[in-house]
């Protein structure tokens, strides 16, 4: 007796999973970055 | 300085262990620990009810996390100094507590004594941004 697979919905879901890989990350934000960060809302705040 | 003079401080943190780190960080810096919180929803309550000049304010929490109760402390609060005290530092919910107006944001692998400085230079700014003397 043969498996029937279903191809398409096999490489539908290899590539949703590519997909998924492919998303950009948030990086972890050095302490160093925090500071320019806050620093740059102050300047916004100041214009 | 007398407990009257000394800066009021809420911290926030689901962890006994952490809070209690803090609060001998606090009182080392002259500040006095008014109250403590294990997440969000208490953290909300006791700063409506006690008004502490300074928040420390954990993210990871059950109940309601610190960006939630950080969102609804500035709207009804925007003066309120609060220091995100956090080991989560991506980008994305760093950029998102500083614009719901987080005084600073400290990463908590950051040594004792950095966060003693931080915490104090914040302080010091946000005094003079509101033309009062520092503390």
């Amino acid at each position: 007796m043969h498996e029937k697979y279903d191809l398409k919905k096999m490489l539908e879901e290899i590539e949703e999973d590519e997909t998924l890989d492919q998303r950009p990350r948030s990086r972890e934000a050095s302490q160093d970055e925090i500071k320019n960060m806050l620093a740059q809302r102050s300047k916004r705040k100041k214009k | 300085m007398t407990e009257k003079n000394k800066i009021r401080v809420l911290i926030v943190d689901d962890e006994t262990h952490i809070r209690t780190l803090f609060k001998t960080v606090m009182s080392s810096m002259n500040a006095l620990v008014i109250g403590e919180a294990k997440n969000g929803e208490e953290a909300v309550a006791i700063f409506k009810d006690k008004k502490p000049d300074i928040v420390m304010l954990d993210i990871n929490m059950p109940v309601k996390d610190g960006t939630e109760a950080l969102k609804e402390i500035m709207s009804e609060f925007p003066d309120a100094f609060v220091v995100m005290m956090t080991s989560v530092s991506d980008m994305e919910t760093v950029a998102k507590c500083i614009d719901l107006g987080a005084s600073h944001y400290i990463r908590k692998d950051t040594p004792i004594q950095e966060i003693k400085k931080m915490v104090k230079e914040a302080w010091d700014e946000y005094k003079k941004s509101k033309g009062e003397s520092n503390a």
